[in-house]
């Protein structure tokens, strides 16, 4: 793991739910409407951290989500299978076990 | 170093994840943290770096944060790309070390601005930002709210129809989730 902060995306039909390690310790569940507005403001807010950012996402359009929002410098970016791991604390998880 | 993306191949079990319980949020609501002092409508600027200037003003005045410094903020943030999310709103941040509390200002300006939003829309309803550096989950909390708010057409309506400060600060408070 080389990320401080790995965030986990769980995109539902209506909201994007988000979980977040940062330096290991688990940040809760917080819930964004799916909207645009809303995929702008955490692509805002990962690309304020000026290090290298980890993100797992899955579920509902989570190619299009994963492209929209990894797209900058530092940020790996992993498209997860909802059955391998569905909730975003998982995902979080995932992001922050994966070598 | 460039982003990547994967298509995970790994196995995974969810339940590893168990070891360690999600926390609950005790976050900040935005409306808590958004004094009326700290509403500013009827704004004249001509581009973000004037923006940035009034907005650097204001926190030194009403929170003793320097202007330049605030400023210079906001500005290296942008650079890294815009903070417009579309529907005329932006979102300008910045996360700073050693700031007290999360600091929140919204500016309603008199005309939109170009900000290189998304939808190429011109910005005129800001949300301003100021986090200590350790208060991710915080930033995290209030970026949902926010999302919240302005995702919802009627919510940006009726900021552009209240005739003053306190109405913007009712509206605010009026969103603010029940603890």
């Amino acid at each position: 793991m080389t990320s401080d902060l790995c965030i986990g995306i769980a995109s539902k039909k209506d909201a994007y739910e988000i979980a977040a390690l940062e330096n290991g310790k688990t940040i809760g569940v917080l819930k964004f409407p799916a909207t645009r507005l809303s995929v702008e403001a955490i692509r805002g807010f990962l690309r304020a951290h000026a290090k290298p950012v980890r993100l797992a996402v899955a579920g509902a359009a989570a190619v299009s989500l994963a492209l929209a929002l990894g797209d900058f410098p530092g940020c790996e970016t992993f498209i997860v299978a909802s059955s391998i791991a569905s909730q975003a604390p998982a995902l979080a998880h995932y992001a922050w076990h994966t070598p | 170093m460039n982003s990547r993306v994967w298509l995970a191949p790994h196995r995974w079990v969810e339940s590893a994840s168990l070891k360690q319980p999600v926390e609950k949020a005790a976050s900040p609501a935005l409306a808590d943290l958004l004094g009326l002092e700290d509403v500013l409508i009827e704004l004249d600027v001509a581009d973000k770096e004037q923006l940035f200037a009034e907005i650097g003003r204001h926190m030194e005045r009403e929170h003793g944060l320097p202007q330049t410094w605030v400023m210079e903020s906001l500005a290296r943030r942008e650079e890294a790309g815009s903070t417009g999310i579309g529907r005329g709103v932006a979102i300008p941040h910045a996360r700073v070390r050693n700031l007290g509390r999360i600091q929140v200002a919204y500016v309603r300006l008199r005309q939109g601005i170009a900000f290189a939003a998304p939808d190429g829309r011109p910005v005129s309803d800001i949300l301003v930002l100021l986090v200590p550096k350790q208060a991710t989950e915080d930033h995290l909390a209030i970026l949902a709210e926010a999302a919240q708010m302005f995702s919802d057409p009627v919510f940006r309506e009726h900021l552009h129809t209240a005739r003053d400060t306190s109405e913007i600060k009712r509206l605010f408070d009026s969103r603010s989730p029940v603890s």
